[in-house]
């Protein structure tokens, strides 16, 4: 029988163990990342709707409705769909150290999530008018200095997240060019800050909801975000 | 002399050059712990997943106490008479002060989309130091409490004070013509209105005091679709 030299054998068993390595290092990786098309979710009887919105009906005040199956936020009031905020995408995340996830869901479809607060907060760059100056007020004729827009005073970033008490956050990723003034994010300070959080040296979401956004919608729900909402999470 | 050719002098061997080879051994050992460690940052931070049906099974929470038992029947009918009582009768307006739009609803239905102006969220300060106005569209629902034809505006003080004149002595020369357009919808918070404009070049842009301007024909159906009564939801 023919001698296989040691040195041969070495090198096979290292390339048969890296080929080996690779599909797993893959599948490791697209487990963590990939957002699978979510499968539809049990709806909620019209009667159970009814029960759950109207005490937010008749509150007076702009509420959102976060439907599931529609994957999409709905602003409203008295009960009326005022604006649709249609989302892309929409996957679940818990915090996970080295690959091993922490925490568990907790029942939080069918209930109402309050008091929330965009991060960052929403700022509206103010102009101030001096008064007297004619030369920059308009006339029917001459446009003077036009005051710039809202869409020019308040710079939307392109992810910003909804945070509610209890360490819930619906993390909102918007896709594609923001209309108006924009507030520089970077990715990289969001993913160290999610680091962090998944090591669990800074307190991290116990449940966060990331969307994917046209960045029309996601601009517009950021600028006419209305002051500590409640949020209804109906399947 | 024996004859022979003198032995030739020994030769110590040659010292082994150890540190090409410590140097590679610590490169491959830093590469190890580096792919190591950047194996172990892609697995830290947050583990997104799509939202299945067992997801939701474990999330929903259970059924309201209100619609458990023998009172259920009575909860559902008080939650729908709620809803039904809060619902806009007929037509109403949706405008949006950001978008600068105005849209005339009829349940989920378009009839009307217009290009508006809001309120341009500027701020000014009566140099006296003891008064300050915000020219911010309000937000919230409202409901048109008046309609007048050709209206008159009484220029309140900061018109005057934008415009560096002096306040008139006879409130009756406060007056103006033709500054709101044909129509005026007076809303039922004190100084608001949709009127029309003699800026329409401006339509678009938020360049209002507060009040929401109209391009005329788009003010024309709204006179001659919304009654008294009719409700304005602004966000």
């Amino acid at each position: 029988m023919e001698k296989v030299p040691h040195r041969y054998l070495r090198f096979h068993f290292l390339t048969r163990g890296a080929l080996a390595a690779i599909p797993l290092a893959i599948a490791m990786l697209a487990s963590g990342c990939s957002a699978r098309k979510p499968s539809a979710v049990t709806a909620f009887s019209p009667e159970r709707l009814a029960v759950m919105r109207a005490p937010f009906a008749a509150s007076g005040h702009y509420y959102y409705e976060l439907r599931l199956n529609e994957k999409e936020i709905v602003l409203c009031h008295s009960g009326v769909d005022i604006m649709h905020y249609k989302a892309i995408g929409l996957s679940v995340g818990l915090p996970r150290a080295v690959w091993f996830t922490r925490g568990s869901y907790d029942q939080w479809i069918g209930t109402a999530w309050g008091e929330a607060k965009l991060d960052p907060p929403l700022v509206i760059e103010r102009v101030r008018i001096i008064p007297g100056n004619q030369s920059t007020l308009p006339t029917p004729d001459e446009a003077g200095l036009v005051p710039p827009t809202m869409e020019e005073l308040t710079p939307v970033p392109a992810s910003y997240k909804i945070l509610f008490p209890g360490s819930r956050c619906i993390q909102v990723d918007l896709q594609g060019e923001i209309t108006g003034k924009q507030k520089p994010v970077s990715r990289a300070r969001i993913w160290w800050h999610d680091f962090l959080q998944g090591l669990g040296v800074r307190k991290a979401d116990g449940l966060r909801l990331r969307l994917q956004v046209d960045a029309k919608s996601g601009a517009s729900l950021y600028r006419t975000f209305q002051p500590s909402p409640e949020f209804l999470v109906i399947p | 002399m024996n004859g022979l050719a003198p032995e030739p002098a020994e030769t110590s061997p040659k010292p082994r050059r150890r540190w090409p080879r410590l140097l590679a051994w610590t490169l491959a050992f830093l590469l190890v712990i580096a792919a190591c460690l950047a194996i172990a940052a892609a697995g830290t931070g947050y583990s997104y997943g799509p939202l299945s049906r067992e997801t939701v099974s474990r999330c929903v929470a259970p059924e309201p106490e209100e619609l458990r038992g023998g009172e259920a029947k009575k909860a559902v009918g008080s939650a729908e008479k709620v809803l039904e009582k809060l619902a806009p009768k007929g037509d109403f307006i949706v405008i949006d002060r950001v978008e600068n739009r105005l849209y005339l609803r009829d349940g989920d239905q378009v009839l009307l989309d217009a290009v508006v102006s809001a309120g341009a969220g500027s701020v000014l300060d009566d140099p006296s130091g003891k008064r300050k106005w915000v020219f911010d569209t309000p937000v919230g629902r409202f409901k048109v409490k008046g309609r007048r034809q050709d209206p008159l505006w009484t220029a309140p003080d900061w018109d005057y004070i934008e415009s560096g004149e002096p306040f008139p002595k006879r409130y009756s020369d406060r007056t103006q013509e033709g500054m709101l357009g044909e129509y005026a919808l007076d809303l039922d918070v004190p100084g608001y209105m949709i009127h029309g404009t003699l800026y329409t070049r401006l339509l678009g842009r938020n360049v209002s005091h507060g009040c929401v301007r109209v391009g005329r024909d788009d003010l024309r159906v709204l006179w001659k679709k919304c009654p008294i009564g009719t409700s304005v939801f602004i966000f």
